[in-house]
C-alpha cells in the first residue's frame, strides 16, 4: 500500500456515515493489569437496527458497552455516537440520549415507581404525562403494573431487569444499550420482551445493541450479529447470513453451541 | 471554707505511679498482655505532657504573637497530614485539602471566640494555644471520620453510584447520599456529647478547671464555649472536607475513578 492509498483510506475511515449509530475505530481497552479486554475492535452499529452483541464469557462484551456510554474510557481507538465523538458530547446528555441497562440489575432502593420518575428528577423535572409514559413503558418493558408500588429490594432479579428496561425506555433514548437482559428471565418472558423490543426499533427507529450469549431470538426476530471473541471482532452482518455462513471458524464454532 | 488550690510537685507524681505500677502489676499476674504497653504508656505520658508543659510555659512568658501564630500553624500542619493519612484513602492531594479546611475552620472559630466572646486585645498565649488546640484537633477528627466514612460509602454504594451516573447524574449528584452520610457520620461523636454532657460525664476541660480551682459556674461556661466551638468546627470541617474531596472519586468524564472504589485488601 503506497501513501496515496494509505491517506485515501485513512479519509474513508474519517467520515462519517450517516447510517451509523455508533461507529468503533481500532478501540483498545486494558484492565488494570495490563490484560487486553479489546484488542482493536473496528465497528459500525446501523441506526434504527437490532444488533446482537454475542460472543463467549469474558469476551469484553460488557466492556464495549461500558465504553459507548462512557463509564470507562478507552485506551486507544476512537468511537462517535450519533455522529459525533465521545468526547465532543456533554457527558449527561450522552447518558440520556444513550441509554445503559447493565446486567447485573441495578435499581436503587426506592419504589419501582420512584425508580421510573428518577431520569426526569435527574434532568430537574417531571414531564406531563408521567402516569401514561410510566404506563407505556413499563408495558413496552413486559413489567406487571401491579409491581409499580412495591419496593425494589422484594422483586425478583427479572423483574429488576425488566423495570431498569422500563427506567432506561421511559427517557425515550435513541439508542439502547442492554446487556443480557434476559439472564433472570423465563424463556417466555424474554420471547415476548425480544419481540417488543424488535418492534421499538422498527416503529420508533430506536437502535438497540443487545449483549446476549443466547441467540435464540435471532431466528425469530433476525435483525443484526455482531461477534466478538477474545476481545476481537468476529464479523458483523444480517444475523441469518452470520448464523449460515460464519466469518471464521472460532465463530463457528461459537454460533453452534450457542444458538442450539 | 479557705479557698485553697493544691498544688502538684514531683512528689506527687511519683505518688500517681505507684497506681501505674499496680495497673502493669495487675495486667501481669492475669497475663493479660497489657503490661508493657501500660509501661510504655505511663512513661510516654509522663515525658509528653510533662515537655508540652514546659513548652507552653515558655510560650506564656514570651506573649509573642509570632510565636502564638506560629504555634498555631504547626498544629493545622500536623492536623492535616494525620487527617489524611488516618482516613485511609489514597487521593492525590488530600493532605493539602484536609490542611486547608482544618486551617480555614479553626481560623474563623478561634477569631470570634477571641475577638467577639473573650475579646482579646492582644495574642494572649494562656488562651489562644488551648483554644486553638481544641479546635484544632476537633476539626481534624471530625474531617478524618468524615473522608474515611465518605469512602466507605462511594465503596460500599458502588452500583448505585454509577447507575446515578448512567442515567446521566453529575457526580455531584450521584454523590449526594454518601456525601450526606459522611457528613453525619463525622459530627454524631459531638452530638453525643452535647447531649449527655453534665450528666453521663464531665467533660476533661471542666474536671481540669475544677481542680485547678476556678468556678464552677465560670468552668461549666468555659466548657460552653469549648463545646460550642467544636460542633461548629466539627460540621464545617466535614462539610468542607466532604465537598472538597467527594468530586475527586471522579473523573472529569463523571466516571467513578475504579481503583478508589475497588474493595480494600
Amino acid at each position: 500500500m503506497n501513501e496515496l492509498e494509505r491517506a485515501m483510506e485513512r479519509e474513508n475511515m474519517e467520515r462519517e456515515n450517516p447510517d451509523a449509530a455508533i461507529e468503533l475505530r481500532g478501540v483498545f481497552r486494558q484492565d488494570a493489569r495490563g490484560r487486553r479486554l479489546l484488542d482493536g475492535v473496528t465497528l459500525t452499529i446501523l441506526r434504527g437496527a437490532f444488533t446482537t452483541l454475542a460472543g463467549p464469557s469474558g469476551a469484553g462484551k460488557t466492556t464495549l458497552l461500558r465504553l459507548i456510554n462512557r463509564l470507562d474510557e478507552a485506551d486507544g481507538g476512537s468511537i462517535s455516537v450519533l455522529g459525533r465523538a465521545l468526547d465532543q458530547w456533554d457527558v449527561g446528555a450522552l447518558r440520556q440520549r444513550v441509554a445503559l441497562v447493565a446486567q447485573e440489575p441495578s435499581l436503587l432502593g426506592m419504589t419501582v415507581r420512584e425508580n421510573l420518575i428518577l431520569p426526569f428528577r435527574l434532568r430537574g423535572g417531571l414531564p406531563p404525562q408521567m402516569q401514561e409514559r410510566m404506563e407505556a413503558a413499563m408495558e413496552e418493558a413486559e413489567l406487571e403494573p401491579e409491581i409499580l408500588n412495591q419496593h425494589s429490594a422484594v422483586l425478583s432479579v427479572g423483574q429488576k431487569q425488566r423495570a431498569a428496561l422500563a427506567r432506561a425506555l421511559i427517557g425515550e433514548p435513541e439508542v439502547l444499550l442492554l446487556d443480557e437482559p434476559t439472564a433472570g428471565q423465563d424463556p417466555r418472558t424474554a420471547e415476548r420482551m425480544m419481540k417488543r423490543l424488535h418492534r421499538l426499533t422498527l416503529e420508533k427507529g430506536l437502535t438497540v445493541l443487545m449483549v446476549s450469549h443466547r441467540l435464540e431470538h435471532l431466528r425469530q426476530n433476525g435483525g443484526r450479529l455482531a461477534v466478538l471473541i477474545g476481545g476481537r471482532l468476529h464479523g458483523e452482518g444480517d444475523a441469518a447470513e452470520m448464523l449460515a455462513r460464519p466469518p471464521s471458524l472460532e465463530a463457528g464454532e461459537f454460533l453452534e453451541s450457542g444458538s442450539g | 471554707m479557705a479557698e485553697r488550690v493544691i498544688t502538684l510537685g514531683w512528689v506527687e507524681v511519683a505518688l500517681l505511679l505507684v497506681m501505674m505500677v499496680a495497673v502493669v502489676a495487675l495486667s501481669g499476674w492475669l497475663r493479660l498482655g497489657l503490661g508493657r504497653s501500660f509501661a510504655l504508656g505511663a512513661a510516654r505520658s509522663v515525658v509528653q505532657l510533662t515537655t508540652v508543659g514546659f513548652v507552653i510555659g515558655w510560650v506564656f512568658r514570651q506573649q509573642s504573637g509570632f510565636i502564638v501564630l506560629g504555634g498555631l500553624t504547626m498544629m493545622c500542619l500536623v492536623a492535616g497530614y494525620t487527617a489524611a493519612r488516618r482516613s485511609g484513602e489514597r487521593i492525590a492531594g488530600l493532605t493539602g485539602v484536609l490542611t486547608g479546611v482544618v486551617a480555614l475552620v479553626s481560623i474563623v472559630a478561634v477569631t470570634y471566640l477571641a475577638l467577639a466572646v473573650l475579646r482579646l486585645r492582644e495574642w494572649d498565649p494562656r488562651y489562644l494555644i488551648p483554644l486553638g488546640g481544641m479546635l484544632i484537633g476537633n476539626a481534624m477528627n471530625s474531617a478524618t471520620l468524615a473522608v474515611e466514612r465518605l469512602g466507605a460509602e462511594l465503596r460500599g454504594h458502588a452500583v448505585d453510584v454509577e447507575t446515578l451516573l448512567m442515567l446521566g447524574a453529575s457526580p455531584r449528584r450521584a454523590a449526594e447520599d454518601a456525601r450526606k452520610t459522611a457528613i453525619r457520620a463525622a459530627v454524631s461523636p459531638t452530638l453525643n456529647t452535647m447531649m449527655t454532657v453534665g450528666i453521663v460525664t464531665l467533660p476533661g476541660m471542666m474536671t481540669g478547671q475544677l481542680l485547678g480551682g476556678s468556678a464552677p459556674i465560670q468552668a461549666a461556661m468555659y466548657q460552653l464555649l469549648i463545646l460550642f466551638g467544636i460542633a461548629f468546627c466539627a460540621l464545617t470541617a466535614a462539610v468542607m472536607a466532604v465537598y472538597a474531596v467527594a468530586p475527586r472519586f471522579f473523573t472529569p468524564a463523571w466516571q467513578l475513578k475504579r481503583e478508589l472504589v475497588a474493595p480494600k485488601k
